[in-house]
């Protein structure tokens, strides 16, 4: 049994490249200035709204669990990943994962494999926006390539294993966050992947602004997700209940837990598959 | 003595900077030790969090005419403390907002200058020969308002947007003006 989202993955150990990304991540976590505060609000593939020189980075801690028959799968995502606002318009991204799975049948193990997965580099161009006293209004195109990590079967090809194209609208306010997008993923070279669609719509609210006036934050919210392959072969929808703490200026935790409440026809390997979310990121 | 400048004359004259000398380019008045931009307070559109507030707030920081910059996330607005001795810019102070990737607003200032007339116009004098024009939003301010030219007077206003000729294109919409208790 395998994951869709890494068929066509050729799993290899970590390397020297991933491992100075994340000590590069943690000293930068280390250095940045104190006055730095923000959030994610955004939800699905859009990068957080970091123009005119912002800079985010953090680790994620992603883990799936599929169940199906006696066989199931864990896989557990680490990945580290950074944004800067190139310009009042420009946010570009990397985004750089590790993956370890374990495979199991009537509970026990039977084939563990962890290594570099294909990491993203993402470019988003604001399209429009409408700026008011404390809200915002914006349009935004997101682009991302995902390409081959160093060690893969394909390394050390540029043709993309994946690439991404997204459109989405964001509301950001002093009390509310909402979002929604809309992608088309693509599969590119060596990848086993089926082309998908994926939407996501997100509402998330500030029940105490007034922590911002001490610099720190909250938010609760819930994000839908929609997932269906471009040929309609199936199709699935997933609730997950968010929570983003800031509880010091520098640091910003997130959590969400995605369960599916609809599916159709979906793949063995990913009916029921549910998720669980840990982001840790500081941002200036 | 405070003298009030009539509001109906404060609405359709573009304002018009006569700058002698060098130094003042568009939108940036003089300042200097004696006379001077005292403060400034600019409007910020699409602030949201404190990584907004903290990103404008840094961004204006670097501009040389400015010392210190401070965000009200919540009023959308960024009070400013020039530098004394340097001319402020605001068209610097509008781009440092715009690259930061948010919707700059109007300037208002207060300053503190000589008051002087030429041709029936007031200006205010921040530096001996570098005169700003002191207007209304519809036309100049009527002289019998203001205080008697030679005075040292304050004045708060907004900002002019300049447009133009680069040596005629600043000047101050006042708002009010009052004797400088100081000389």
């Amino acid at each position: 049994m395998s994951s869709a989202h890494s068929r066509g993955l050729r799993l290899r150990p970590a390397n020297r490249a991933f491992v100075l990304v994340f000590a590069l991540a943690a000293a930068w976590a280390l250095v940045v200035p104190p006055h730095a505060s923000a959030h994610s609000d955004v939800r699905g593939p859009l990068l957080p709204p970091l123009y005119g020189g912002g800079l985010q980075i953090g680790t994620v801690i992603s883990s799936e669990g599929t169940r199906y028959e006696d066989e199931s799968a864990a896989d557990v995502y680490v990945a580290a990943g950074a944004a800067y606002g190139l310009g009042p318009n420009t946010i570009a991204g990397l985004y750089v994962p590790y993956l370890s799975r374990a495979e199991l049948e009537q509970g026990a193990v039977v084939e563990r494999e962890s290594g570099l997965v294909p990491f993203s580099l993402q470019l988003q161009q604001r399209l429009w926006r409408r700026d008011g006293v404390g809200s915002r209004l914006e349009v935004v195109a997101f682009s991302s390539v995902g390409l081959h990590p160093p060690g893969s079967p394909s390394w050390p090809t540029l043709r993309p294993a994946k690439y991404a194209l997204s459109g989405g609208l964001i509301h950001t306010g002093l009390r509310d966050v909402a979002s929604m997008s809309w992608s088309y993923n693509g599969a590119g070279y060596a990848a086993e992947e089926e082309p998908t669609w994926l939407g996501n719509v997100a509402a998330l609210v500030r029940p105490s602004p007034r922590l911002l006036a001490r610099g720190r934050d909250l938010f609760l919210g819930a994000e839908l997700t929609y997932q269906g392959a471009v040929n309609g072969a199936y199709e699935r929808v997933t609730l997950a209940p968010v929570l983003e703490i800031q509880p010091a200026r520098l640091l910003w935790f997130e959590v969400s837990w995605g369960r599916p409440v609809w599916e159709r026809a979906v793949p063995p390997d990913i009916q029921g598959r549910s998720s669980l979310w840990l982001r840790v990121y500081v941002q200036r | 003595m405070v003298a009030r400048v009539r509001p109906a004359l404060i609405a359709a004259w573009a304002a018009i900077a006569f700058l002698v000398g060098s130094g003042c380019g568009p939108f940036g008045l003089p300042a200097s030790a004696g006379a001077e931009i005292l403060s400034a307070r600019v409007a910020v559109r699409g602030m949201t969090c404190n990584i907004c507030a903290g990103t404008v707030e840094r961004r204006l920081k670097r501009v040389a005419c400015i010392v210190t910059a401070s965000v009200d996330l919540e009023h959308g607005l960024a009070q400013l403390s020039p530098r004394p001795g340097q001319h402020f810019d605001g068209r610097r102070v509008l781009k440092a907002i715009h690259d930061a990737g948010f919707t700059p607003g109007d300037i208002y200032v207060v300053a503190r200058g000589q008051l002087v007339t030429r041709n029936g116009i007031a200006y205010l004098e921040l530096v001996p020969g570098d005169l700003v024009i002191l207007s209304g939003a519809t036309g100049p301010p009527s002289l019998p308002d203001l205080p008697g030219a030679g005075q040292t007077i304050r004045v708060s206003g907004r900002l002019a947007d300049p447009s133009g000729d680069s040596r005629a294109s600043v000047g101050i919409c006042v708002e009010r003006a009052a004797l400088a208790t100081a000389p």
